[in-house]
């Protein structure tokens, strides 16, 4: 009852602060001890969005059926999509790559926009080089090797993998950083809570016969507060990490004998 | 300046090393076999703040539910002295005995010149901050001392107002209502009314003599007004330059 007063007491007179002490106490249990979800609300949220591409290009001319050379060629199955670059769009790419080594070649109705148009095919993921050579192979046999330029295949598999790496460094990382964010939020609520909270058991001890009247108060209080959140997880059925418990023990420890001691460096 | 506490006992350890361990030589039982009775004893009891001496040589006796007066001007050693009984000091050299070591259960309180009020706390929260449920059976139990002492020392209209707000006067009054509300077997208060008025004074006096009379308390009153102790019913031990220089009854100075 004693401990009940003193705290009704820091309530009453320092909400705010014991209302932030207690949000980053339940924070801080919540983030040790229900990890599991932690990382698949991460999974969700920061999804790995960059997909692996690799194809070629061609520039066919246009006396060919074009439409037809894509309608084969998507029907191939090592082939994800094929795009067509039509006459505009490859004109615009073709005056760009020309103004970009600074040579004055003037581009007229009849030059290379007007004969060529440009194919993009995309191939399907971890496709063999063998397989893909087939598939150059098979559109040089369609359209006619004088009809047509092939581009250099083109994968992007290296930043794929560079960029899945740094993701599931990130995945990993994200639950330890939030971790180390929530106890030091809470040491930081520590901090604020503990001359209002000395202040009044160290009072009050003086005219009670009980003794470490503060430690037994924060003891109490955090112990309280853990219980409901490691009831709450059980009920939830959500599976707690008993390491990250016994970390989390460790912490609340140190917090509450900082919180309820004068400490002296003499 | 050098000291040990062993088996809650304060031992002498003035002087070199041999002299510690000669010192050393006694025990609580030895103690307890020498007390004739007296709750506080201290023998030869000296302490010096660096090369400063507040205490010299200070030999003493308080009985159990005595009334002592410690008088003195300022910087007589009053305040040391009471830090002493409370154990809050431990002497540079002298032996000591406590009320504890006849009863371990035996609970000191008091009020000090700097006031612990919390500032952010009324008068009422304050004085709440005294109820221990291992003295009260009920809280209304303790509520009604509250009441009866803030109706008798004047404060019940003021019982709601802040520290903050409160005048040096009404915060003496809370200190020693709150000291008097945790029951105390001990009272050692260190110029407790020197805020107040002759007529509050003497009110706090009549209190504390109720206490003392129907509960047995000790009171250990320090005031440097010796002319305002001389009208209250008690021994008055007077100090100088850390010195004991008169200890009787008012009535034979």
């Amino acid at each position: 009852m004693l401990y009940l007063n003193g705290l009704f007491y820091l309530i009453s007179k320092y909400p705010i602060r014991t209302f932030a002490y207690l949000l980053a106490t339940v924070v801080m249990g919540f983030v040790f001890l229900a990890e599991g979800v932690l990382d698949k609300k991460i999974s969700e949220q920061i999804a790995f969005k960059l997909d692996e591409e690799s194809y070629f290009t061609a520039l066919i001319s246009t006396k060919e059926n074009y439409n037809m050379l894509v309608r084969k060629m998507i029907y191939l199955p090592g082939v994800e999509k094929v795009k067509v670059i039509g006459p505009e769009e490859l004109n615009s790419k073709v005056t760009k790559a020309i103004s970009a080594m600074k040579i004055n070649i003037p581009l007229t109705a009849g030059g290379l926009s007007s004969n060529f148009v440009g194919m993009k095919v995309f191939f399907k993921d971890g496709l063999r080089d063998e397989t893909k050579e087939l598939v150059r192979n098979y559109l040089a046999k369609l359209a006619g090797e004088a009809n047509l330029f092939l581009g250099n295949n083109i994968s992007n598999i290296e930043l794929f993998n560079g960029y899945k790496g740094i993701y599931n460094k990130i995945k990993q990382l994200l639950p330890e950083g939030f971790k180390l964010a929530a106890v030091v939020f809470w040491l930081y609520c520590v901090s604020i809570m503990r001359s209002p909270f000395l202040a009044i058991f160290m009072v009050a001890q003086k005219y009670q016969r009980s003794k470490n009247l503060a430690l037994k108060a924060s003891a109490l209080a955090n112990a309280v507060i853990l219980g409901l959140i490691f009831l709450g997880i059980t009920m939830a059925q959500i599976s707690i990490n008993y390491i990250n418990l016994a970390m989390l023990g460790g912490v609340i420890i140190a917090g509450t004998v900082y919180m309820s001691k004068k400490m002296s460096w003499v | 300046m050098a000291y040990k506490k062993t088996k809650g006992l304060v031992m002498n350890l003035s002087g070199t090393e041999n002299q510690n361990q000669a010192n050393l030589n006694f025990s609580r039982d030895a103690l307890l076999r020498r007390n004739d009775g007296s709750f506080f004893k201290l023998d030869n009891v000296s302490y010096s703040y660096g090369s400063v001496k507040a205490l010299s040589q200070v030999s003493l006796a308080i009985g159990r539910g005595e009334i002592v007066f410690v008088t003195g001007s300022s910087g007589a050693g009053k305040s040391t002295l009471l830090k002493v009984l409370k154990e809050e000091l431990l002497p540079s050299s002298g032996k000591v005995f406590l009320p504890k070591f006849l009863n371990s259960q035996i609970f000191i309180s008091g009020v000090e010149q700097e006031s612990d009020l919390l500032g952010d706390f009324s008068c009422h929260d304050n004085m709440a901050l005294a109820y221990d449920p291992t003295i009260y059976r009920r809280k209304k139990d303790f509520n009604n001392d509250l009441q009866d002492l803030a109706k008798y020392i004047g404060i019940t209209d003021k019982l709601d107002l802040k520290i903050n707000r409160c005048n040096g006067g009404l915060r003496q009054k809370v200190a020693i209502a709150r000291a008097l509300l945790a029951r105390p077997d001990v009272f050692i208060a260190d110029e407790p009314t020197s805020s107040l008025d002759y007529d509050s004074s003497k009110k706090i006096f009549d209190i504390l003599n109720v206490y003392n009379i129907k509960r047995g308390m000790t009171i250990v009153w320090a005031s440097h007004n010796r002319e305002l102790v001389k009208r209250f019913t008690g021994r008055i031990i007077h100090l100088d330059n850390g010195k004991i220089i008169y200890s009787g009854h008012a009535c034979f100075i």
